[in-house]
């Protein structure tokens, strides 16, 4: 991964932050914890796959998405 | 203030991480597992906040059918990606950090998913959403 690309990453996570406060709570809460059990890692994934992208981006219909 | 301080902290700890990430699964295995599960939280702020800031552009009438379903795409095969690092850091985890076969499958996860999140932000740019 290069620099501009940590760059734009190190940015989005601000912004982030910036938009939705609770994430920050919520970043604070993993960097804080010390070694992450297999239950931790499966609530990251359960918190990552239940974001799916009509939820994230609801005005960018897709040509598969559901009649309104 | 405060906050500013925290998310300078977050940032450069993701920056540090990101880079020095595939070096540490040839050392301590506990380092290797915060290391590994920080990044991932932190880098599925990042996926969701640039498909946020798409949606930010399609709501203004920017964007195509085609590109949302590329966006939709791109995004659902970075979830696939994290899907396989999140089992990956499981079993990892599980093991106490001193399995070397898992600790190997951990650091390719984690360089899958970033690739992914990688095509994830330049496709949102290529269409010309600001990040």
């Amino acid at each position: 991964m290069n620099p501009a690309m940590l760059a734009l990453i190190v940015g989005l996570v601000e912004q982030a932050i910036k938009l939705e406060p609770t994430i920050a709570a919520e970043l604070k809460a993993i960097f804080t914890k010390t070694d992450p059990t297999p239950a931790d890692w499966l609530a990251l994934r359960t918190r990552v796959l239940g974001q799916s992208f009509e939820s994230l981006a609801p005005d960018a219909p897709t040509a598969d998405a559901p009649p309104v | 203030m405060k906050n500013r301080k925290y998310q300078l902290w977050a940032g450069l700890i993701l920056a540090v991480s990101l880079i020095v990430l595939p070096a540490t699964f040839s050392g301590c295995g506990t380092t290797a597992q915060q290391v590994a599960y920080k990044s991932a939280a932190t880098t599925s702020v990042t996926a969701e906040t640039a498909v946020r800031a798409y949606n930010v552009f399609a709501a203004q009438g920017k964007t195509t059918v085609l590109q949302n379903a590329q966006v939709k795409a791109a995004y659902e095969k970075y979830q696939a990606a994290f899907a396989v690092l999140c089992d990956a850091g499981a079993i990892y985890a599980a093991g106490g950090g001193t399995n070397a076969p898992a600790a190997t499958a951990l650091q390719q996860a984690v360089l899958n998913t970033s690739a992914t999140i990688t095509d994830v932000v330049n496709l949102v740019k290529t269409f010309g959403v600001k990040l």
